[in-house]
C-alpha cells in the first residue's frame, strides 16, 4: 500500500511537470489493405500497413490465388507493387483475366541468368537482398516475397535478422509486406499470420465420361468442348479429344480472352485460418479460387 | 558605357570578337554588335584603351582570333549613340557623356531610320534573315524565340510609322540630328506622337535603354584527359563524381534537368567505351547520377584502362510534380532508378521489369518491359495515409473497382519439367519427374482432359499439345511440396504431352 501510495505521489509530481506522461496514448486505427477476398478480409480484417503478413500452406493450398488476389486488388487502387519471385513462377498469362494492372507491378525474378537450377541458398539470399533493396528504397505500396517454392527445410533455416530488418524498414511506412512460403518461418515478427489448405477440387463439369479400363473407381472427366470446332470425336474406348485450333478460331473476346487452356480444373475450395494474432472470435473462412478463361 | 563594333564585312566572326572583350553583348544587325563594357576596366584599363584593343584584336589574323581588316568602333554612353557613331565614322570614336549632340548632330535625318530600312529592303517589307550562328556556336536571343512573326509584324508597323515621321520632317525642312533635337518636345509631341519623340531622343543622343542581351548556348558536356591511365571503378569514381557534379552544376545554374547521359571513356588500346545512361524521369543530382553510372559500369566494364572520361547530356525542363492528397504513395523517381539499377545488378537486367503481355496463343509467352511510373494525371482520388481501416473492410468497405473474387493461381515450372508418365488406354496413370528435388512423383488420382491445342504450324517452333490436369498423390516426405511428415498430399498440376515427340511435361502446379 505504501509502495503504491509513493507510486501515486512520483506520478502526480512527474506530470505536473511533464504533462500526460503517465497517459495511455490512443492507439491509432491500423491502416490496411484490402486481400480483394472477403471472406479473408472478415478473419484478418486486411494486410496491416508498415508490418509483415505471412501466408503459408503446402502446394495446391490457394496460396498464388490469394497472392494473384492481393496484387490485383492493389494495382488496381494505384498502389505500385513489387513481386519477388524467388524461383521464377509467377505467370503473367494465367493471371491476365484477373484484371491486374501490370503497369503498377515490378517483377523481379530471382532466377537470374542461369535459371531456377542454382542452389536454393542462393535464390533465397538473392530474393532476401532484393527485398531488402526494394523496402529500403521506400515508396511502394505492397511487397510480396514469394518462397512459395522453396523446401521448408530450406525456409526454417533463413536467420532471424532478416525479418527484423524488414520489418524495421517497413514500420511507419505504408507498406504492406507479404511473405508466402510453405511452411511458417516469420514466426513473431510478423503483425498477421495466415495458413491456407485446400478442402477440395471441382473438375469440370462431365458431358461424358469414360471409366479407366483398370480401376472401376477413379473416373476421368471428358471437357465439354467450349468451342464449336471440336473436328474429332473418338470411340468410348479411347480419350475423348476434344481440339482447339488457335489459329483459325479468334479469341470471341479480344486479346486477353486467351484459350491457352482450357482450365479443365474449374475451381478450388479453400480454408483459410488465422494463426496469428490469436482470438477466440471467428479464426477460419472459406472462399473460392475459380478458374475462367 | 557601351561600346559599338561595326564591320558590314565580318558579320559572322563579329560576335567573336566581341566576347572577347565582354559577355554582355547586343547582336543589333548583321555586321553591329554592342558591348557593355562597364566594369572592364580593371582588365582593359580605360575605355579609349578598350576601344583601342578591339580594334587592334580586329586587324590580327583569323587563326589568332581577329578578323583581319579594320572595324569601326564607338563608345559612348548610350547604346544607340555609340551604334550611330560606329556606322557613321571610321576609325575610333569616343563620345563622352553629355557630348553625344556634338558628335552626332550634323548626321542627315535618314540615319535615324537605318535600323529598320536595312531589315525591310526597298518596298516588299520583307525582313532579311537574321544570322543565328557564328563559327558553330549557338546564340539564342529570349527575344528572338518568343512570338518572332508577331515581332517582325509589329517591326513592319514600326518601319511604315516612321517613313511617315521621316517624310514629315523632311518636309518640316529639319536636315540633322541636331535640327530635330532643337525642336521642342511638347511640339513633337503633339504632332509626331510617342514614336517621334523617341526618335527625337535618339537624334539628341539620350535615349536610355537595356542591351537585347544574345548569350552563348551553354554547353552540357565536360571532358577530362587523365595523366595516367585508370583500371580500377574506385579512382575512376572520383574522376566521374568531378565531371557529374560540374555537369549537374550548370544544370542547375540554368534551371534544367537531363533524362539522357553520355559517357564516352577513351581506352588505352585506342578503343572507345560509350554507354548511355536514360533516365525516365528528368533528373540533376549528382550523387544518383554517380550511382547509377558506378553500377552500370560495374555492370559493363571496359574492356580496358582508361586514358580521358567525357561525359554529355541532354539538357531538358525538369519534371514539376505535385502529389495530390489523394495519390498513393509511389517512390521518388530518383530513389526507384537506383534500386533498379541495383537489382539489375544482382538479378540481371532482363530479369526486373514490368510483364507485358504478347498477341499470341503460343503458352507461357510474355515480356518484360522497363518498370516506370505513370503520371499521376489518370490516378484516382483515394487518400494518402488513412486508406482503408479495419471496421470498414470487414463491413464491406473494399476495392470498389475490382468485383471481389478470386482467381485459380498457377505456378509455372521454367523450363517445364520433363516427366515419365505411364498411360493406360490414354490416360495417365502415374507421374514422376527424373529430377527429384521438383518432388513431383506419385498415383494420379484425378484427372480432366486432355484440351489440345496447336499454332504456329506455319513456323519451325510450332507447337501441339495435349494439356491435361491431374490430382497428384505424393507422401509429403518424399514431396518438397510441403505438409506434415507421413501425410498424403495431393498436388494438383497441369501436365501435357507434346504431339510432335510424344514426350510429357509438367507446366506448373495449380495453386
Amino acid at each position: 500500500m505504501r509502495a503504491v501510495l509513493s507510486k501515486a505521489e512520483i506520478e502526480s509530481e512527474i506530470t505536473d511537470r511533464f504533462g500526460t506522461a503517465f497517459k495511455l496514448r490512443e492507439k491509432a486505427p491500423v491502416e490496411v489493405l484490402s486481400t480483394g477476398i472477403p471472406e479473408v478480409d472478415t478473419i484478418t480484417g486486411g494486410l496491416p500497413r508498415g508490418a509483415i503478413t505471412e501466408v503459408f500452406g503446402s502446394a495446391s493450398s490457394g496460396r498464388t490465388s490469394l497472392m494473384v488476389s492481393i496484387l490485383a486488388h492493389a494495382t488496381n487502387e494505384q498502389e505500385i507493387c513489387a513481386l519477388v519471385d524467388t524461383n521464377d513462377a509467377f505467370d503473367p498469362v494465367t493471371v491476365a483475366g484477373s484484371g491486374m494492372v501490370f503497369d503498377q507491378l515490378l517483377w523481379v525474378r530471382c532466377c537470374g541468368e542461369d535459371g531456377w537450377d542454382r542452389p536454393e541458398g542462393r535464390k533465397i539470399e538473392r530474393a532476401f537482398k532484393a527485398a531488402d533493396l526494394l523496402l529500403q528504397s521506400g515508396g511502394f505500396g505492397l511487397v510480396i516475397l514469394d518462397l512459395a517454392d522453396i523446401p521448408s527445410k530450406d525456409v526454417r533455416r533463413i536467420i532471424s535478422s532478416w525479418w527484423f530488418r524488414f520489418r524495421r524498414a517497413i514500420e511507419n511506412t505504408p507498406t504492406v509486406m507479404v511473405v508466402i512460403s510453405q511452411a511458417s518461418c516469420v514466426g513473431s515478427r510478423a503483425s498477421h499470420i495466415l495458413e491456407l489448405k485446400k478442402e477440395m477440387e471441382v473438375w469440370t463439369s462431365a458431358s461424358n465420361t469414360s471409366t479407366f479400363p483398370d480401376s472401376g473407381e477413379r473416373k476421368a472427366e471428358i471437357l465439354t468442348p467450349l468451342f464449336s470446332n471440336s473436328n474429332a470425336v473418338a470411340p468410348r474406348s479411347t480419350p475423348l479429344v476434344t481440339s482447339v485450333s488457335v489459329t483459325s478460331a479468334a479469341p470471341a473476346n479480344g486479346f486477353n480472352s486467351r484459350v491457352n487452356h482450357s482450365f479443365l480444373l474449374r475451381r478450388l475450395r479453400l480454408n483459410a485460418e488465422r494463426q496469428k494474432p490469436a482470438s477466440f472470435v471467428s479464426r477460419k473462412a472459406h472462399f473460392d479460387s475459380t478458374a475462367r478463361l | 558605357m557601351f561600346a559599338c563594333i561595326y564591320d558590314r564585312k565580318n558579320a559572322v566572326a563579329l560576335m567573336d570578337l566581341a566576347y572577347c572583350f565582354s559577355p554582355l553583348v547586343e547582336e543589333t544587325e548583321a555586321g553591329t554588335v554592342v558591348l557593355d563594357i562597364d566594369g572592364c576596366e580593371l582588365l582593359f584599363g580605360s575605355a579609349y584603351e578598350l576601344a583601342n584593343d578591339i580594334a587592334r584584336q580586329a586587324v590580327r589574323p583569323i587563326e589568332m582570333g581577329g578578323l583581319g581588316c579594320r572595324v569601326n568602333v564607338a563608345i559612348a554612353a548610350n547604346p544607340d549613340a555609340a551604334i550611330f557613331a560606329a556606322r557613321s565614322l571610321t576609325g575610333i570614336t569616343f563620345i563622352s557623356p553629355g557630348e553625344e549632340l556634338t558628335c552626332l548632330g550634323d548626321f542627315p535625318i535618314e540615319a535615324l531610320g537605318t535600323e529598320l530600312s536595312t531589315k525591310f529592303q526597298g518596298s516588299n517589307l520583307k525582313p532579311k534573315p537574321r544570322r543565328q550562328e557564328s563559327k558553330g556556336k549557338k546564340f539564342t536571343a529570349p527575344q528572338q524565340i518568343a512570338g518572332s512573326e508577331q515581332g517582325t509584324a509589329n517591326e513592319k508597323k514600326r518601319f511604315k510609322e516612321l517613313q511617315e515621321i521621316l517624310e514629315t520632317l523632311r518636309l518640316w525642312g529639319v536636315r540633322t540630328f541636331r535640327d530635330f533635337a532643337s525642336l521642342p518636345v511638347n511640339g513633337v509631341s503633339e504632332r509626331l506622337g510617342q514614336e517621334g519623340i523617341r526618335l527625337q531622343q535618339l537624334a539628341a543622343g539620350k535615349s536610355v535603354r537595356h542591351l537585347n542581351l544574345i548569350q552563348p548556348a551553354p554547353d552540357f558536356a565536360n571532358a577530362i584527359e587523365l595523366e595516367h591511365p585508370i583500371a580500377e571503378l574506385e579512382p575512376l569514381s572520383f574522376i566521374l563524381a568531378r565531371l557529374l557534379n560540374q555537369l549537374c552544376a550548370k544544370l542547375n545554374a540554368y534551371a534544367l534537368a537531363t533524362n539522357e547521359l553520355h559517357v564516352s571513356m577513351k581506352l588505352e588500346d585506342g578503343t572507345s567505351h560509350d554507354r548511355k545512361l536514360t533516365l525516365p524521369s528528368p533528373m540533376r543530382d549528382h550523387k544518383v547520377f554517380l550511382k547509377l553510372l558506378l553500377l552500370n559500369t560495374e555492370t559493363h566494364p571496359p574492356q580496358s584502362r582508361v586514358v580521358a572520361i567525357s561525359i554529355a547530356c541532354e539538357p531538358v525542363k525538369p519534371s514539376v510534380l505535385q502529389n495530390g492528397l489523394f495519390i498513393p504513395l509511389a517512390p521518388e523517381p530518383e530513389k526507384l532508378e537506383l534500386t533498379l539499377a541495383r537489382l539489375g545488378k544482382l538479378v540481371g537486367e532482363n530479369n526486373i521489369g514490368s510483364p507485358e503481355l504478347i498477341d499470341t496463343h503460343r503458352p507461357g509467352t510474355f515480356r518484360i518491359k522497363r518498370f516506370t511510373l505513370k503520371g499521376t494525371s489518370h490516378r484516382r482520388g483515394r487518400r494518402r495515409d488513412g486508406t482503408q481501416n479495419q471496421q470498414s473492410l470487414i463491413h464491406g468497405g473494399g476495392g470498389q473497382n475490382v468485383k471481389p473474387q478470386c482467381f485459380l493461381g498457377f505456378r509455372v515450372f521454367r523450363p517445364p519439367l520433363h516427366a515419365i508418365v505411364a498411360a493406360a488406354r490414354g490416360y495417365p496413370t502415374k507421374i514422376s519427374v527424373p529430377d527429384k528435388t521438383r518432388g513431383v512423383q506419385g498415383k494420379i488420382v484425378e484427372l480432366a482432359g486432355p484440351w489440345r491445342t496447336s499454332g504456329d504450324w506455319w513456323r519451325v517452333d510450332g507447337w501441339a499439345r495435349d494439356e491435361w490436369d491431374v490430382s497428384v498423390e505424393s507422401r509429403s516426405e518424399q514431396s518438397p511440396a510441403g505438409g506434415h511428415r507421413g501425410s498424403t498430399l495431393q498436388v494438383l498440376y497441369r501436365i501435357y504431352r507434346e504431339l510432335s515427340s510424344g514426350l510429357w511435361f509438367v507446366e506448373g502446379i495449380y495453386d
